[in-house]
């Protein structure tokens, strides 16, 4: 039966982010992090957030660098082929920035376990090495069947999970395009684990369209807390086949990022300054955003 | 085939793309990342190893991508896969022991192939912070074997690691099975002086087989570890025309992650 919509104004569903939250974010490198809520993030000011993913780029550079971050954990924060995530290479070197350190699957171990209500999962990765003295949540035990030494990854319950996908309707049911990654994709992992689950999408539908095609629905209304529409809401990640990474406009942030006051100018142009996500978009620009498009994959 | 220009010097990184290359094996399940690795693997399946069967990280499970990707996330590798999956399922791949092959880079490494990718200098205190992990310390924990990919330098070849991101032999014989790791560890270094090895006793790194031109010494004194006593050295593959041609005009025509701007 209908339940009452669960679409929220941008603002109004950051605004459950409080200060000090752990916030697990979807996507990884540069595909589908939730920009568009990340960037609220920054304009409503949220401080002392421990930042929480598998494999991460600007979207956590970003907000490290606009000061919102007291904790990043992660197994990787780069700019892909651009190089190293500056804003985070900073407030490590210069302001001691926390870093809990992962192999990916220990990082995506930690929700794998806590979304199927288990206390912990065991691992093969970061036995031998220095992740686990930079990690209070690796330990490694002696599986009692075998006798065999294994890392047990302690379960992550996020207060709040940020995710971006192609579609969902009022009632929060959310999709991916058949033309997608598998939705064994960590995205639903990181969302099943946190209480608060906020889900950006490209595109609201009917409800229709969801049970025309129920196989498609990665995230059921009862997993989701509340939807906002942000159409390009991953720019300039690239997002599935819809459209590509905007190699641009990250190749300018990269430069931007080389000292402090390049990105605060960077912020006040692309984040701070845009009211909101809608002004962000005419500030890309209608062409850029085709063009980005434009070369959209096809199978 | 177009005549190859014959101005153009070989670069270091055809070298070690044709290097890397030798090491897939026909029908092996190599677990594959951006760069080099990739330019390496799509030269083996059109040459020696076309039965190989690539894993990207991302879950893009054996495709024939018609061009070089960006980075895993990139749907472009997508083209002619027989399966997409998530990083969920090729990770499980590794935990589950059915990946031959996977590559690396480094910042640093050590004489047992342990790698840091993590930072230079004290880890409270970085001078350099770097992006971490990633999927190195996966591939190097769970491959069956892994080849690390790098120049060589001093301050890459270092005696002791800031920190040990990613398991080579970690301290020797019997480390890596006692601290219960699964994988065989590491089988091989390439650089753009020399292929190095592991030797089966001591499982530190040795020179097996020297770029033309190159000296046992000067690749010494890119070390910053004793390379101990080298056997019999061979020579080191030299890229032939016919692998130089599918590097510069089918796989990286535009140059991404090897040619002459990177040399």
């Amino acid at each position: 039966m209908a339940q009452p919509s669960k679409i929220r104004s941008l603002a109004d569903a950051v605004a459950l982010i409080k200060d000090g939250d752990v916030v697990a974010i979807g996507g990884h490198t540069a595909r589908r992090h939730p920009m568009a809520l990340m960037r609220e993030i920054i304009r409503q000011g949220r401080k002392d957030l421990h930042v929480v993913g598998w494999n991460n780029g600007i979207d956590m550079d970003m907000l490290v660098g606009a000061g919102c971050v007291s904790t990043v954990e992660t197994s990787y924060v780069g700019i892909g082929s651009f190089g190293l995530a500056r804003n985070f290479r900073r407030a490590c070197e210069t302001d001691g920035l926390r870093v809990i350190e992962h192999s990916e699957t220990t990082a995506m171990d930690r929700f794998r376990a806590a979304s199927i209500g288990l206390p912990l999962f065991p691992s093969k990765t970061g036995l031998g090495t220095d992740l686990p003295s930079t990690n209070p949540h690796l330990k490694p035990f002696t599986d009692p069947f075998t006798g065999e030494t294994w890392m047990a990854v302690e379960a992550i319950r996020p207060d709040v999970a940020i995710v971006h996908a192609h579609t969902a309707d009022e009632q929060g049911n959310v999709q991916l395009d058949p033309e997608r990654w598998h939705d064994n994709s960590p995205d639903v992992m990181i969302a099943r684990s946190a209480r608060t689950v906020i889900v950006s999408v490209e595109q609201i539908v009917s409800e229709e369209t969801v049970m025309s095609r129920p196989i498609d629905t990665i995230l059921p209304r009862t997993d989701v807390t509340c939807i906002v529409e942000a159409p390009y809401g991953a720019h300039p990640c690239c997002c599935d086949a819809r459209y590509d990474y905007d190699l641009e406009h990250l190749g300018r942030y990269h430069e931007a990022t080389a000292s402090q006051s390049g990105f605060a100018e960077w912020l006040a142009d692309y984040v701070t300054g845009p009211a909101d996500h809608w002004a962000y978009l005419e500030k890309i620009g209608a062409r850029r955003l085709m063009e980005v498009s434009m070369k959209r994959t096809t199978r | 085939m177009r005549e190859l220009d014959p101005r153009r010097e070989i670069s270091p990184d055809e070298r070690m793309a044709v290097a890397a290359a030798r090491e897939i094996h026909d029908g092996d399940v190599a677990f594959i990342g951006t760069g080099l690795p990739m330019v390496a693997a799509y030269l083996a399946k059109a040459t020696h190893a076309p039965g190989v069967r690539l894993v990207f990280e991302s879950g893009i499970v054996d495709p024939e991508p018609r061009e070089l990707a960006m980075g895993v996330g990139d749907y472009k590798l997508a083209h002619g896969s027989t399966k997409i999956a998530g990083t969920a399922y090729a990770l499980s791949l590794l935990q589950g022991g059915r990946v031959d092959i996977g590559f690396l880079g480094t910042a640093e490494i050590d004489a047992f192939g342990n790698l840091n990718s993590t930072v230079i200098g004290a880890y409270r205190k970085p001078r350099v912070r770097l992006p971490g992990s990633g999927g190195a310390n996966d591939i190097a924990s769970m491959a069956k074997r892994f080849v690390t990919i790098c120049r060589m330098d001093r301050r890459r070849f270092v005696e002791k690691l800031q920190y040990l991101t990613t398991p080579g032999f970690l301290t020797g014989p019997g480390a890596r099975e006692a601290a219960g790791l699964p994988g065989a560890g590491p089988v091989r270094v390439i650089t753009d002086l020399a292929i190095l090895g592991f030797d089966p006793e001591t499982n530190r790194l040795r020179v097996e087989e020297l770029y033309p031109g190159i000296s046992l010494d000067a690749v010494r004194a890119q070390c910053g570890f004793d390379l101990g006593e080298a056997g019999s050295i061979g020579e080191a593959p030299v890229p032939t025309p016919g692998q130089l041609h599918l590097l510069r005009d089918v796989i990286d025509p535009e140059g991404i992650y090897i040619g002459p701007k990177r040399a």
